[in-house]
């Protein structure tokens, strides 16, 4: 029905009516249902968008660099601009107020920094304004690197890098333990009251001299020079004594501001210090010449004071641990030693001297024996002889031979008796004999012919040997009718005879 | 007789040698008790140049005449 309605309307009509009614059909046909989505108006539309950049965080506040193109002060005081690049532009404004900050005025063709936040404006029903964003400026800054300073800058690094001014090999260590520390900065800055506060924290004991110079301006970088000519001279050394480290520097400021520490001058004079010298120019952000020239660059004059006074605590702690050491080392040496000497006092020959003789006691005592037995078996030997001599003897003295005899022989009986007592006498004085030679080899009996022996009153024992007693050592000298005790004055031993050898 | 150490730099390197030397264990006694007592004094060396009193702080400059003059920095310090 309505696929011929259709054809129908493809039919040239002539009537107008009928056309519109059909055109009016079709509409209706095609637009969507009114519920299916909402509909924004224009200001509403900019309205959310703008409430999207107001929610973002990095748009609230950043940086973007780019060309003036355009620069427009109104009436009413605000400045109206244009940043672009090569291919895109951006609207910009900043207000009266944030003006006045301006150190100088953007011109066309500069290139600069700006910093701000984004907006979408908002438009009045005398003025509406369309649906695009701008940037509220509250800095402008120009951007060095593109400038005449970059270029000043880069041109002098180039040539002193050349000449090797900043070349690793120059850069001298800084002493760990400055006594005396020089720093080169305005009296006025905060950068000096930094540094000093950090020193005096750290160790008020080092000795601090200070070379005033102007940090910024044009007469700058003479006043710098002269300062570090000072410093490094004979007569300041003379007046102060040894200046061990130097630090240069100055708080933050603009580029312009820390100019002066990319002077060839300054540069130069820093190159040139015989004291090694440490660099402490505006933040961290900030590099000048003088960085590179110095032996080490610290991040601001906070940090160059903490790098070059030392820290009382922390040498304090760390010579403490030294201390534990050396003692600990020491102790445990002493305990090895200590252990050492026991070991060695426990041995036999320390703990028990006397069993060192024990071998030699006892071979002592074994020729003892033997000299006994020696002895024993000669006795015996001559006992028995004894005993023979009296059986002879006996037997040759029969009683009842002789009652015999003197009952047969009466007469004889005195000659008889005459003749047996001189046999006995005779028997009796070879005995003697005997007994005397069998004295003779008594050891006692050796002392009544004025020998005498030695004793030590400690073992007993006889001393045959000089080596066995020392001076002053107590002695006990054994006689026929008694002892002595007496003292050795003097040890002699006659060479070539072996003292040790018992 | 060894040498007393000039700066204090010289003192704890000498001092860190004769610990690393003891903790060794490797000297004769003689020479661990030498070296002890140099170490006894190197510490009492350091310590007394850590001890050391608070110091001025003095500004040097030269006056028109070119002389050197040296005055006592007098501001506060926090």
């Amino acid at each position: 029905m309505e696929q011929w309605a259709w054809e129908e309307a493809s039919e040239p009509f002539g009537d107008i009516d009928e056309a519109w009614q059909q055109f009016l059909e079709r509409l209706r046909w095609e637009e969507p249902a009114e519920s299916e989505g909402f509909v924004f108006t224009v200001t509403q539309l900019n309205d959310y968008v703008r409430g999207l950049i107001n929610d973002d965080p990095i748009l609230q506040g950043f940086w973007v660099r780019g060309e003036i193109s355009r620069w427009q002060v109104y009436q009413s005081g605000h400045a109206y601009f244009t940043l672009k690049d090569e291919t895109s532009q951006l609207e910009g404004v900043m207000w009266r107020e944030r003006l006045a900050y301006l150190r100088e005025m953007p011109k066309v063709g500069d290139m600069v920094r700006v910093f701000g936040r984004l907006r979408v404006p908002k438009g009045t029903s005398q003025q509406p304004r369309g649906g695009r964003f701008e940037i509220e400026a509250e800095r402008i800054v120009r951007e060095w690197q593109t400038g005449v300073w970059w270029q000043r800058f880069e041109a002098l690094k180039r040539k002193l890098q050349a000449e090797g001014l900043f070349d690793a090999e120059r850069k001298r260590s800084l002493p760990q333990f400055p006594q005396r520390i020089g720093i080169i900065t305005s009296l006025d800055g905060a950068a000096l009251r930094d540094m000093l506060r950090i020193a005096r924290q750290r160790h008020a004991g080092i000795e601090i001299i200070v070379f005033p110079s102007l940090v910024q301006g044009e007469e700058a970088p003479k006043t710098l020079v002269a300062a570090l000519q000072l410093a490094n001279s004979e007569r300041v050394r003379q007046l102060v004594g040894e200046i061990d480290v130097l630090i240069i520097g100055r708080g933050g400021g603009s580029i312009e501001d820390l100019w002066a520490f990319n002077e060839e001058v300054v540069v130069r004079a820093v190159a040139a210090s015989r004291i090694p010298i440490v660099s402490a120019v505006g933040h961290e952000v900030d590099v000048t010449l003088t960085d590179f020239a110095a032996d080490v660059r610290a991040p601001t004059p906070t940090a160059a004071a903490q790098m070059v006074v030392p820290d009382r605590q922390e040498w304090l702690a760390r010579l403490e641990q030294l201390a534990l050491r050396l003692n600990q080392a020491m102790r445990h040496r002493l305990r090895s030693a200590t252990e050492r000497w026991r070991r060695l006092a426990e041995r036999r020959c320390f703990t028990d001297p006397m069993s060192l003789f024990a071998d030699r006691r006892q071979l002592l005592d074994l020729l003892t024996l033997q000299l006994d037995k020696g002895f024993g078996r000669n006795l015996a030997r001559w006992q028995e002889c004894l005993n023979e001599w009296q059986r002879r003897l006996l037997a040759a003295s029969p009683t009842a031979q002789l009652e015999r005899w003197r009952e047969r022989l009466g007469r004889y009986d005195d000659a008889l008796q005459t003749a047996a007592q001189k046999a006995l006498q005779r028997r009796r004085q070879t005995l003697q004999v005997y007994v005397a030679k069998l004295e003779a080899m008594n050891p006692y009996a050796v002392l009544q012919r004025g020998y005498a022996l030695v004793r030590d009153p400690a073992t007993g024992r006889v001393v045959t040997r000089t080596a066995h007693l020392t001076k002053g050592q107590v002695a006990e000298v054994l006689m026929a009718d008694g002892q002595l005790q007496v003292t050795v004055n003097e040890v002699v031993t006659e060479d070539g005879k072996d003292a040790a050898n018992l | 007789m060894e040498r007393m150490p000039q700066t204090f730099e010289e003192a704890v390197s000498r001092l860190e040698e004769i610990v690393r030397l003891l903790e060794s264990g490797e000297l004769p006694l003689d020479e661990t008790v030498r070296l002890y007592e140099e170490g006894q004094k190197l510490l009492a060396f350091c310590q007394q140049k850590l001890a050391d009193a608070e110091r001025r702080i003095k500004i040097v400059t030269i006056n028109d005449g070119g002389e050197l003059q040296v005055r006592e920095f007098e501001g506060d310090l926090p």
